[in-house]
This record gives C-alpha cells, sequence and structure tokens, in this order.
C-alpha cells in the first residue's frame, strides 16, 4: 500500500542509544496510524514526543543567573511575607558558589536588597533578606525594570538567566509597560516566571509578560506553598538543558498546522510565528532528563490512500553554554491513509489528551467571552466545561466550574479566586497522563537527521 | 463536514470534540426520548379526540429530540408520510392553575414550553413565567420544566433543575419526559401548579 520506501521503524531509536551525546530525540504518534482517505478536507492530530537525555558532556558547568522580585507591598505583611522571606533564604542555600544571585524588592518603588553577585556569601544575603517590610503599594513595572537592569550585570557570563517575580496585587496604569519589559527580557535572553499569590492579581498581564520570554506563569493559593513553588522552579531551572526552543514546520502544499498546544509540563497554546509556509513554535526552556509532548492539529487535504510525507518538523535549540550553541533535530512525518478505517483504531491515550485539551480550549474561550462582556454565552460554554470535566473524572474542578457558573448566573460576575483555580486547573489537567504510555510507537519516521 | 449532535455547531472532519461545546462527537448518539417508531407513529389514529383546537396542528414529534436521534432515521423517514402524521394528531388544550397565587395560565401554543423564571440579568424568558408568583422565593429554576407535545398529548421534561420537579408527589427524573394528564399536581420546588384540561 505504501508508496514510498519506508526504512525501518527502529532506526532513530538505534541512532539516539548509540551516539550518548545527542541531547534530545524527536517522535510523534499519530492518532490514526491509518487515516480515512475524504474526498474534503479533514483534521488530523498527532502527538510529538521530545525526549531529552539525562547525562549530557554539555552544559553541566553553566552557572545560574537567578533574580527574585518580590512583592513588599503592606497587603503581603505577615504570614505571605514571611513565607516569601523563609523561599528566598532557602533559595539562596540552593544555589552554589558559581551561581549569581540578585534580590530587588518593590512596592510603589523597587529596592535593591542584594545587588548581583556570586553566592560567596550565604549568611550576608540571608541577613539582607530579613530586612525586608512590608509596606506601601504595588508597581510591578518599576520592580521588572530594577530586575533586569540587576540580572543584565551577570549575563555576559552565562545564559541561565532567569527572574522569578512574585506578587500578591494589581498593578496599576503599568500594564503596557510590564509587557514591553517582557519583550525586553526575551531580546537579552532573560526569562521571566512570574507567580501569583492569592486572588487579587492579574493573572492575564503575567501571562502575557511570561508568554513573551518563554516563561510560565504559576498560581499560589497559600502563603504556606510558597517554598515549595520556589524550590521545584530552582529544580527545574537548574536541569535546564536547552533554554529556548523553537518548533518549526515544513508542512506539504495544502497541509494546514492549525493548533499547536504544549502539553506538559502545563497545557498551553502556542502562538505561530514566522510566515504561514514555514510556522515556528516558541517551545521555551526544556530540562534534561524530561519528556516533553506537543499536540499537533493539522488540517489535511483531499488525498488517496497511501503514504505521505505530510510535514517536516525540525526542532531548533539553544544548549546554555557560553556561546550559545545551536542544534537542530529534524523529524519527517509520514501518515498513512487507506480507503476505510474504523473509530476504534483511535490511539485511546491520544484521545484523552485531545479531550483535556479541548477542555482547556472551551474554558479559554469562555473567559475570552466573559472578558468582551458576552456572558451568557460564556456561562454556557463554562457549564459544557463543568460537564466535560466530569466526564473525565475531575469531579473537584468541575464543581469549581459549576460554582462559577452559579456566580455568574446569580451575579453576572466570577470570582477572582475561582477564575484563577479553573484556568490553573485545566492547565494542569495533563500532569498525570504517563506519557511512557505512548509506547510503543505507532508513527513511522521517515528520516531522522541531526545537523 | 461533522455535524455537533448537541450543538449543531459544524466541525471539521476529523474531530473529536466539539469546539462549541466540547461534546465528545465521536459518542454514540442516542436518542434521549423514546420516540415512539415510524410504523406506530402511522397506525395511530386519533382514537381518544382531542378538543378541537382553532390553531393549526402541530408536528407529531417535537423539535428538541431531533438533533439528538439519529440522523438517518429523519432522512430516511419519506416526505409524504409526514403530511400524515402532521394532519392527525390534535392538541389537548389546557390551562395550569398557580395554587400559590391562584393565577390560572394558557398553556401557549408552542411546540416547547418552557416553564421557569424570566431573568433580567442573564436574558433568561420562560413561557410560563412563574417570576410573580415569587418564583425565585420558591427555589424555580430560570429553565425549569418544558412541555413537550407528541401525538397531541402534553408531556413534561425536567430540564435540570435545581431544586426538581414532582408529578403527582412523585419525583420526577431530570430529562425523563412524563405524561401529564387531566387535574395533575406538578411542584417545581416549591411552586406547586395544576394541570386542567379544558373540557
Amino acid at each position: 500500500m505504501s508508496n514510498i520506501p519506508v526504512p525501518p521503524d527502529n532506526m532513530e531509536e538505534t541512532a539516539a542509544e548509540s551516539v550518548p551525546e545527542e541531547p534530545l530525540t524527536l517522535d510523534f504518534v499519530p492518532s490514526y496510524q491509518a487515516f480515512p482517505s475524504l474526498a474534503e478536507q479533514q483534521l488530523a492530530y498527532m502527538l510529538l514526543l521530545i525526549r531529552t537525555q539525562s547525562q549530557t558532556a554539555l552544559s553541566n558547568h553553566t552557572p545560574l543567573n537567578i533574580c527574585l522580585v518580590l512583592d513588599h507591598s503592606s497587603s503581603m505583611r505577615g504570614e505571605k511575607l514571611f513565607q516569601v522571606k523563609a523561599a528566598a533564604r532557602q533559595v539562596v542555600d540552593q544555589l552554589t558558589v558559581a551561581d549569581f544571585f540578585s534580590l530587588i524588592a518593590f512596592n510603589d518603588r523597587p529596592t535593591t536588597v542584594v545587588s548581583c553577585q556570586k553566592v560567596s556569601s550565604r549568611e550576608n544575603i540571608k541577613a539582607l533578606i530579613d530586612n525586608i517590610e512590608g509596606k506601601g503599594g504595588t508597581e510591578l513595572a518599576a520592580g521588572l525594570h530594577a530586575g533586569i537592569q540587576e540580572i543584565r550585570r551577570a549575563t555576559p557570563f552565562t545564559n541561565l538567566n532567569y527572574i522569578l517575580l512574585l506578587t500578591d496585587g494589581q498593578t496599576y496604569g503599568d500594564a503596557d509597560r510590564c509587557v514591553q519589559l517582557g519583550q525586553d527580557a526575551a531580546n537579552q535572553h532573560i526569562v521571566i516566571y512570574p507567580m501569583g499569590i492569592g486572588a487579587d492579581w492579574n493573572e492575564d498581564l503575567l501571562e502575557t509578560v511570561a508568554a513573551k520570554c518563554g516563561g510560565a506563569s504559576e498560581y499560589i493559593e497559600a502563603a504556606d506553598q510558597i517554598v515549595r513553588v520556589f524550590m521545584q522552579k530552582i529544580n527545574q531551572l537548574r536541569s535546564t538543558l536547552a533554554q529556548a526552543s523553537v518548533l518549526s514546520f515544513q508542512a506539504l502544499p495544502g497541509v494546514t498546522i492549525k493548533k499547536v498546544h504544549r502539553i506538559n509540563p502545563n497545557i498551553v497554546q502556542l502562538e505561530p510565528t514566522g510566515d504561514a509556509a514555514r510556522p515556528a513554535f516558541q517551545l521555551g526552556p526544556l530540562g534534561r532528563g524530561s519528556e516533553y509532548s506537543v499536540l499537533v492539529e493539522m488540517v489535511l487535504p483531499p488525498l488517496p490512500p497511501g503514504s505521505y510525507r505530510v510535514t517536516d518538523i525540525n526542532l531548533c535549540f539553544q544548549l546554555p553554554d557560553a556561546k550559545l550553541t545551536q542544534q537542530e533535530t529534524t523529524l519527517a512525518v509520514g501518515l498513512n491513509f487507506a480507503e476505510a478505517t474504523k473509530e476504534e483504531n483511535l490511539n485511546p491515550e491520544i484521545r484523552q489528551v485531545i479531550e483535556r485539551v479541548s477542555a482547556f480550549q472551551l474554558q479559554a474561550r469562555a473567559w475570552q467571552e466573559i472578558a468582551d462582556g458576552d456572558i451568557v454565552s460564556g456561562t454556557k460554554r463554562l457549564a459544557a466545561v463543568s460537564t466535560r470535566l466530569l466526564s473525565m473524572g475531575e469531579v473537584d474542578l468541575a464543581a469549581q466550574v459549576k460554582q462559577e457558573v452559579q456566580n455568574l448566573t446569580a451575579r453576572g460576575v466570577s470570582s477572582s479566586q475561582g477564575k484563577k483555580k479553573i484556568k490553573y486547573g485545566t492547565r494542569g489537567l495533563t500532569g498525570d497522563i504517563n506519557l511512557a504510555d505512548f509506547l510503543p510507537r505507532t508513527g513511522t519516521a521517515d528520516v531522522s537527521k541531526r545537523k | 463536514m461533522l455535524i455537533c449532535p448537541s450543538c449543531r455547531a459544524e466541525q471539521m472532519n476529523g474531530s473529536l470534540f466539539c469546539s462549541e461545546c466540547g461534546s465528545d462527537l465521536k459518542a454514540a448518539v442516542m436518542p434521549t426520548l423514546g420516540l415512539p417508531s415510524e410504523k406506530t407513529l402511522v397506525a395511530s389514529t386519533p382514537a381518544l379526540a382531542p378538543i378541537q383546537f382553532s390553531t393549526p396542528p402541530v408536528l407529531a414529534a417535537p423539535p428538541a429530540p431531533k438533533p439528538r436521534s439519529a440522523p438517518g432515521s429523519i432522512s430516511q423517514q419519506p416526505p409524504a408520510r409526514r403530511t400524515v402524521l402532521s394532519s392527525e394528531p390534535m392538541r389537548y388544550d389546557f390551562q395550569i392553575v398557580i395554587l400559590n397565587t391562584g393565577r390560572l395560565v394558557e398553556c401557549p401554543d408552542k411546540d416547547n414550553v418552557i416553564i421557569g423564571r424570566s431573568d433580567k440579568i442573564t436574558g433568561d424568558s420562560a413561557d410560563i413565567d412563574l417570576a410573580y408568583d415569587n418564583a425565585l422565593g420558591l427555589g424555580v429554576s430560570r429553565r425549569h420544566a418544558c412541555i413537550n407535545f407528541r401525538e397531541g398529548r402534553p408531556y413534561l421534561t425536567d430540564l435540570g433543575s435545581l431544586n426538581r420537579t414532582w408529578l403527582n408527589r412523585q419525583i420526577m427524573m431530570r430529562g425523563q419526559p412524563y405524561q401529564l394528564k387531566d387535574s395533575d399536581e406538578i411542584r417545581l420546588g416549591n411552586a406547586i401548579l395544576k394541570v386542567v384540561f379544558k373540557p
């Protein structure tokens, strides 16, 4: 049935095993082993798997450059500030002598508590952290600007530059400037990880800032989780294999890449950059010894039965050594088409992923509609989300969504906390899916080469 | 093109979940109402001659179950039979008395009569609107229940109300149609309604 000769399946994997310094491997699983051959366009799903090596000769000695930008407005007083200081002290403990550390505390104006320095004297740094007090308002842009200024002093020495931003309140009037700063950070290879604590912060703004520079925002429900979240983040940053990675597609004419979602660690819809013929998606940093998956939705033209190389996928990533070495891996995606396919042949794990992603998309659209003032339609969509979540067995999250639907129908507004719980909850829906389930792989990689 | 069975949105071939309502497009399509088969519909004669109603007769099958019933069965039904069907059954004409306030409501001449309370904030409206009867205080949902007609006979369905519906002191299953008879007592939350067929 195949029109194109297909080399043995295991070629890529044997290559990866025999060459241990290969930092990552790329693989794909289509939703059907054979797609139906239709007379009209059809939507096809495919899951891309990126596996990174746990041990690489490269990049083990690249120092981290961490800048904490912490909100110390009066609303942080008490438990929250206490926990934040504890978290900051632990971050200092986690860093090695080679790493760089700086700390900016901001309220209405920024204060450089710890200027950018190597972590040679932990006790001195901790003493400085202890002096932070809660007072004043919240002006995010000023703090972020000071953070970028401070972290820049060490950027010549390393490429692992991270700003951890923590706030608990809304910023007023400087939202545009924050987004601009996010862009500035991206230009200087600095990644911002904003974290919001409690209910009263602007997740849309922080998410936009993070998306500008390849970071991700984090929701901290209660003060006692601050330390844990900070530690997780530091460990994750420590294991960075590639700081920035870009996924680009070279599709067959007539094939359109419709949507691309990163599945883990959180569901994120990736925005295309570049021209339509060769769309590229920023995948963000990759850690060592992990598996990442990406759900690709593409529109296929009418095709007669046979095998087709529908798209080439190129993953380009930067290793965090001083020279910013670029590496890339290319994978050719070959899909089979047959006259008739049975529904049972649908890969159940992929179906599970698609179900969760579609629930995530649905709630994102609901919030968009509510933000645009179409509360009736948004509420209906949220109710549908609740139904979907129930059918997935996500009882707690479904109840949370139902609660918000009730709030919206009764008062026309959603609760800020509920909205965050739902947004960050649906984002994490795929966290418990074991990606090892996708093996043995069912796709056929035509060519796999490394430049 | 695929059509979503629950919201009728057009979806591209190969889609697994509706982009509008998230429904599983590949799930087995189950008709929710126990529709009588085509044969029994044709065979049934208006033996129980209902009271003449001045408006044009309505189609036997209520419109609501159409999208959820198997699409094949609808298209296979020849149009000639349909016209025969639509002329046969006459609708029972009845009134509803809201016992809490003693108000008398004519059942509107519609295929799908929604009982509930209107709400200005959400823009919901009901065909039998209990908002004037302190429906909010009595625990009536905005879209509490609906009355459909099959072969002219009224059927009551709970539309997933919060405070449930009782028919003659028996709790009704949500989403399941129950036939209404003369002098039936309907309880929506704490609102009590009486069905009075016109003589």
